[in-house]
């Protein structure tokens, strides 16, 4: 990717490698291979070591008495997985699945460094998301925390990064990714990194039975 | 005993006894391996009392298994050689090399015993036989030094002047006292026969002994009869290598029998006739030779050679040269048994779920070919060729179930040891234990699962249900107190009692302690009827004795008990009358894995509801539920059916044009004695299920069980009916 080996200091606090070191996971010379997909028009971004398949929109069992961002489950493979909707886990405005619509499907990743389970072992979820874009290349030194975001906005968002458009993005019809404000740039966008683990961490009513 | 039911019984038999030699067998290895690693030079060796008990186990087991199964001459064999064990744990008999060798050849005389079972039938278990009531006479003397010494010394005076009939080839004569009868006779025969002698020499791996054994046989086999096997300890030179030496008898020549084996390291070597050139020594080592002497250091022949009858001979447990059925052990194992790990069979009862979801696809083809008029010979046949698949799927779903059931003896057996060791430690107390309906057959799942209840059940009903003598005396009942089990199957259901003739349960007690734990109140103690009285055994943290001792706990069994059933899809209900005793019934369906599931629509959404629960459904209209006290209710057949409507409990939103339905469906279900209606839209149909787990994260939903797969990729929601009744009626529940 094009983004390569750049570094785009247009942060306030510049030099975005070294207020991100303490962030786990994030090392400042190291890249990642991220999928960015849309959701309620704004660009978001998994590292693709999460993602396990990319299923078109299909038929969801709803499941009774579970958050209601929780859309239910489908079956992969024989195995249920539960489906969320990134939008409503968000806080985001809901709307009905378009043609564009994907489900993600993603594996938990592991809560702790030391707990090391099997990837084929990890548990399964599912995310609707507006329409999958592409793999970008993304240096971590790039990355900015999410406290530039206000409030509860942070709260399931790693962090933030820059990318720079190719020729074709840029000129006919670009999406409204400078929806956030914080970019200004025309020729970069935002892509909001996601903390998987939190998305995928919710409680319901059967989580406090034993 | 009918053929077919002696034949299983057989099978079991063979297939544990089996599994049981298995260990011991390691053990011994086990035992032998440790031994070596010591000084031998001591007074005995070094024992590790770790293996010598799980020798002792698995001799008991097998013991109890043996006279579970009527195979006597297990039994006794068993019984001596617990005996010998003992000694060896008390520290009262020393490990020494001839008592391993004893050991390691009961390993033999239980593949002997084994071997005719399986191919005569138990009862040939039970005829007597010289070769192990020898035997047993050479455990019980080791077992017992003192008599032992007595009898050594007896026999040196009686013994004469033995004969060696073998002189016409040059043996070692501490090898030829080493040989078992049978060896010995197949030895004189070869010589009658006029073949060569043939030593084979050389180390094998210790880890694969068996495996290079059969190997070594095979390629023996076409060229003459592998007399004896020697085992002669561990390599002196490599600690996981282990001398071994055969006797071989072949009319072939040296390089005939020499190319048999040139594929394994091992040496041949020519034993010559007397007066022909000696037999070179230094292939084996010195020490093997050594082991070999002290093999004979039985303490019956501690007098030097005796007659070979008295002497037949202990060896390894390692194979010997014969093919006679019973006489002697064989690596081969006698059943054809495959131990599984179950999660394969889970895996492979999911491929069969699919395969019928599969079918339902091709049903589907079927019905548009079908319509089809230019197609009708096809459909005709296609028809054909579904309902021969229908017919196989069945099959081979009810055979990877029966793969899964076991017998509930396995869990019954254990019980008898139980309650034997409780009967042995307890004198104020005799117990006549009675077990009935061992061979019913549940799910292996289940079977493990039952496994600590039903421990506890015992327990409790030898501790706190069966009187002192005294007290029994006083009541007029016989000295023992009466346990009993008993299991049988009931349609699909598997139906286990436990009963014991003792106190019966103090109703009056056991409401008191419940309402000064605060469990309930005394106005609710006293609107309870006497059965639901009983029922308030399995509230946690009641026991109606104040003192606890180490068997049976401090009434954390019953609710513990009540919970695992529960959680198995079965029920527990208590009888007992004070005074005379005290029943419990388990209910408990026969297999989880597949289940038929009555297939529901409301608010649109599909529901899957385990038909094992469903008692009954109807059709009916709106209009026809009544309200008592703000609840819906139907009534059926003069009984008040409470109503739950499943689109409310789970919030479901209904469509625009659904929102006010005239009509549906009540689905009955059972919930031990107390009956629920579920208001539903509409039934789709009966369907085969395979549950699967919602996976950790929604795991837990009340009352819902998991999800399955319908078939044309629609997934549907299985209810958990106990959940969903016990949310609907929270107080009849309770006491169920």
């Amino acid at each position: 990717m094009s983004t390569q080996g750049r570094t785009v200091s247009v942060n306030r606090n510049s030099s975005g490698g070294n207020n991100n070191s303490s962030r786990p996971g994030i090392d400042p010379r190291a890249q990642h291979d991220v999928l960015t997909f849309d959701v309620a028009d704004e660009e978001y971004g998994l590292g693709i070591e999460h993602i396990r398949e990319i299923s078109k929109f299909k038929p969801i069992t709803e499941v009774p008495r579970v958050p209601g961002f929780v859309s239910g489950i489908i079956l992969v493979r024989g195995q249920v997985v539960p489906v969320l909707d990134l939008r409503m886990r968000l806080r985001l405005t809901a709307v009905t699945p378009s043609g564009k619509s994907r489900i993600l499907v993603v594996s938990r990743p592991a809560a702790t460094e030391s707990e090391a389970i099997p990837e084929d072992e990890r548990e399964q979820f599912g995310l609707i998301v507006d329409r999958v874009n592409h793999v970008v290349r993304i240096n971590d030194s790039e990355i900015e925390p999410p406290t530039v975001l206000a409030g509860h906005e942070s709260e399931f968002v790693a962090g933030l990064s820059r990318i720079k458009m190719t020729e074709d993005e840029t000129s006919p019809n670009p999406p409204q990714r400078t929806g956030t404000g914080l970019a200004a740039v025309e020729q970069y966008r935002i892509v909001i990194l996601l903390d998987l683990l939190r998305v995928l961490t919710f409680e319901h009513a059967g989580s406090l039975r034993i | 005993m009918a053929e077919q039911g002696s034949d299983k019984l057989r099978d079991e038999f063979l297939s544990e006894s089996q599994e049981i030699v298995e260990q011991l067998n390691r053990d011994l290895l086990a035992m032998h391996a440790a031994s070596q690693r010591h000084d031998p030079s001591g007074e005995g060796l070094r024992v590790d009392p770790d293996l010598v008990n799980s020798a002792f186990r698995a001799v008991h087991s097998l013991k109890g298994l043996a006279g579970l199964s009527g195979v006597e001459r297990m039994m006794h064999l068993s019984h001596d050689l617990e005996n010998l064990l003992d000694a060896l744990r008390m520290g009262k008999v020393q490990l020494s090399p001839s008592v391993l060798d004893l050991l390691f050849e009961a390993i033999d005389h239980y593949q002997g015993i084994c071997a005719e079972v399986a191919e005569h039938g138990i009862s040939a278990g039970s005829a007597p036989n010289r070769t192990i009531d020898d035997f047993i006479r050479r455990v019980n003397l080791a077992a017992d030094p003192e008599a032992a010494a007595k009898k050594a010394a007896a026999a040196a005076a009686a013994a004469a002047p033995s004969e060696t009939p073998l002189g016409d080839f040059d043996l070692d004569p501490a090898q030829l006292a080493g040989l078992t009868e049978y060896e010995e006779h197949r030895l004189r025969e070869n010589i009658r026969m006029g073949r060569n002698l043939y030593r084979i020499i050389g180390s094998v791996p210790f880890a694969n002994l068996e495996e290079e054994f059969v190997n070594m046989r095979e390629s023996l086999k076409p060229v003459g009869e592998v007399i004896a096997v020697v085992p002669a300890g561990l390599s002196s030179s490599n600690p996981e290598l282990m001398d071994v030496e055969l006797i071989f008898g072949a009319s072939q020549n040296l390089p005939a029998v020499t190319a048999a084996i040139s594929q394994s390291p091992l040496k041949v070597v020519q034993v010559p006739r007397r007066g022909g050139a000696p037999v070179p020594q230094s292939q084996m080592a010195p020490e093997a030779t050594g082991k070999l002497d002290v093999r004979g250091a039985l303490p019956s022949t501690t007098t030097g050679p005796d007659k070979p009858s008295a002497s037949s001979q202990p060896k390894d447990a390692v194979v010997r040269g014969d093919d006679a059925p019973g006489e002697s052990g064989s690596i081969k194992s006698f059943t054809p048994t495959v131990r599984v790990d179950i999660r394969k069979l889970d895996h492979l009862m999911n491929i069969v779920g699919e395969l019928a979801l599969v079918r339902s696809g091709i049903q589907v083809v079927y019905d548009d070919l079908r319509r089809d008029r230019g197609h009708a010979e096809l459909a005709r046949k296609l028809q054909d060729e579904l309902r021969r698949l229908n017919r196989k799927l069945d099959d081979l779903q009810r055979g990877i179930q029966e793969v899964r059931m076991v017998p509930l003896s396995q869990v019954f057996e254990k019980l008898t040891r139980v309650v034997r060791q409780m009967n042995r430690e307890s004198e104020k107390k005799e117990i006549q234990f009675v077990v009935t309906g061992g061979d019913t057959k549940l799910d292996k799942l289940m079977i493990e699962e039952l496994s600590d209840p039903m421990m506890h059940m015992i327990r409790n009903a030898i501790d706190h249900g069966i009187e002192n003598r005294d007290t029994r005396r006083s009541r007029g009942k016989p000295d023992h107190g009466t346990v009993a089990i008993s299991a049988e199957q009931r349609g699909n259901k598997v139906v286990i009692e436990v009963f014991d003739d003792g106190n019966g349960i103090d109703t009056k007690r056991l409401v008191q302690k419940a309402i000064g734990k605060g469990l309930i109140s005394e106005d609710q103690a006293r609107a309870l009827p006497r059965e639901d009285q009983l029922n308030l055994i399995f509230l946690p943290g009641l026991s109606t004795r104040e003192t606890a001792d180490q068997s049976s706990g401090r009434g954390v069994g019953m609710d513990v008990v009540k919970t695992k059933i529960t959680r198995m899809d079965g029920t527990v209900n208590t009888y007992s009358e004070p005074g005379q005793g005290t029943r419990f019934t388990i209910t408990l369906p026969t297999t989880l894995a597949i289940i038929k599931a009555l297939v529901i629509r409301t608010a649109g959404r599909t529901y899957a509801i385990p038909l094992n629960s469903v008692t009954e459904s109807l059709m009916i209209t709106y209009d026809q539920i009544r309200t008592v006290e703000r609840r819906e209710v139907y009534i059926l057949r003069n009984r008040t059916l409470p109503l739950v409507r499943l689109d409310e409990m789970f919030s479901l939103s209904r469509p625009s044009e659904q929102i006010d339905p005239k009509q549906g469906y009540i689905v009955v279900v059972k919930l031990a004695q107390q009956q629920l209606g579920l208001l539903v839209d509409d039934l789709v149909g009966q369907q085969d299920i395979v549950i699967k787990s919602l996976g950790r994260t929604l795991k837990g939903i009340p009352g819902i069980a998991g999800a399955t797969e319908l078939g044309g990729q629609q997934t549907a929601l299985v209810l958990d009916v106990r959940a969903v009744a016990r949310e609907a009626m929270p107080r009849a529940s309770e006491a169920a």
